[in-house]
């Protein structure tokens, strides 16, 4: 191989490191990443359950999910949502997702519109795109 | 047949909306047992803690503002382009919505994805 073509593979890799680098979170992976997220925070109470119960006075949030509130130093935590529901729901929107990632794909309004609404709750996070942000909005 | 799934699912959510409502409202609590003695206990407060957090009730009112406004735009489209493209998606896409409720005594079983 000669220097030349060994400096076009050089810059060949630099490139694409840089492309993969600053490729934008497409919106399925980002929708997909959050439900991940919501899933593991449900799960992790859901397998301490019985013990949170024991130990720290508390229901679990399956038993009373709109209820559980934590004390200490004086904050009281409000839960909205039981690890149940949540992993419901979690299911349900990662199988849509999933769904309709192909027609998302093909530009189809119905499927950006179902999966930009989907987004919206997560609008807080540092890698929501603004450009996801639904016309209406 | 999707048949009345969407004021199946409009329903469910408003009722979810009230309870979270409701809910906000309550006076604050203080558990009488709520004591963190041990490291253990303190690693369970930040599991607690985390989900709190991350489901807030502003949280679950935001998902019941996106899921009512999924609804009504799958209704739409279901209403102009039943058999297009267009209403098929709206229709899977209320199918998977439900899934949730399932166990509700209206839901019917037409209705699964």
């Amino acid at each position: 191989m000669n220097d030349d073509f060994l400096r076009f593979l050089s810059e060949l890799a630099r490139e694409q490191a840089v492309a993969r680098l600053t490729a934008e979170i497409e919106l399925p992976d980002f929708l997909i990443a959050r439900i991940a997220e919501d899933k593991v925070t449900a799960l992790e109470v859901a397998a301490k359950a019985a013990r949170l119960d024991e130990a720290l006075g508390a229901a679990p949030p399956d038993e009373h999910p709109w209820e559980l509130e934590i004390c200490e130093n004086g904050t009281v935590l409000r839960v909205g949502a039981s690890t149940a529901r949540v992993l419901a729901d979690s299911y349900s929107k990662e199988q849509l997702v999933r769904e309709v990632t192909a027609e998302w794909r093909d530009g189809y309004v119905t499927a950006r519109l179902v999966l930009e609404f989907l987004a919206l709750p997560y609008a807080g996070h540092p890698d929501y795109n603004p450009a996801w942000r639904p016309q209406r909005f | 047949m999707t048949d009345g799934l969407p004021e199946f699912l409009l329903a469910r959510i408003a009722e979810e909306e009230h309870a979270a409502q409701e809910a906000q409202k309550l006076d604050d609590y203080v558990s009488p047992h709520a004591d963190i003695r041990s490291a253990e206990d303190r690693r369970d407060w930040e599991v607690l803690d985390a989900f709190a957090r991350r489901f807030s009730f502003a949280r679950i009112l935001a998902e019941c503002d996106v899921n009512r406004r999924i609804v009504e735009d799958c209704k739409d489209y279901l209403l102009h382009d039943r058999n297009g493209l267009a209403g098929e998606l709206a229709e899977r896409t209320l199918r998977f919505r439900a899934l949730p409720h399932v166990e509700h005594p209206e839901y019917r079983r037409e209705w699964l994805p």
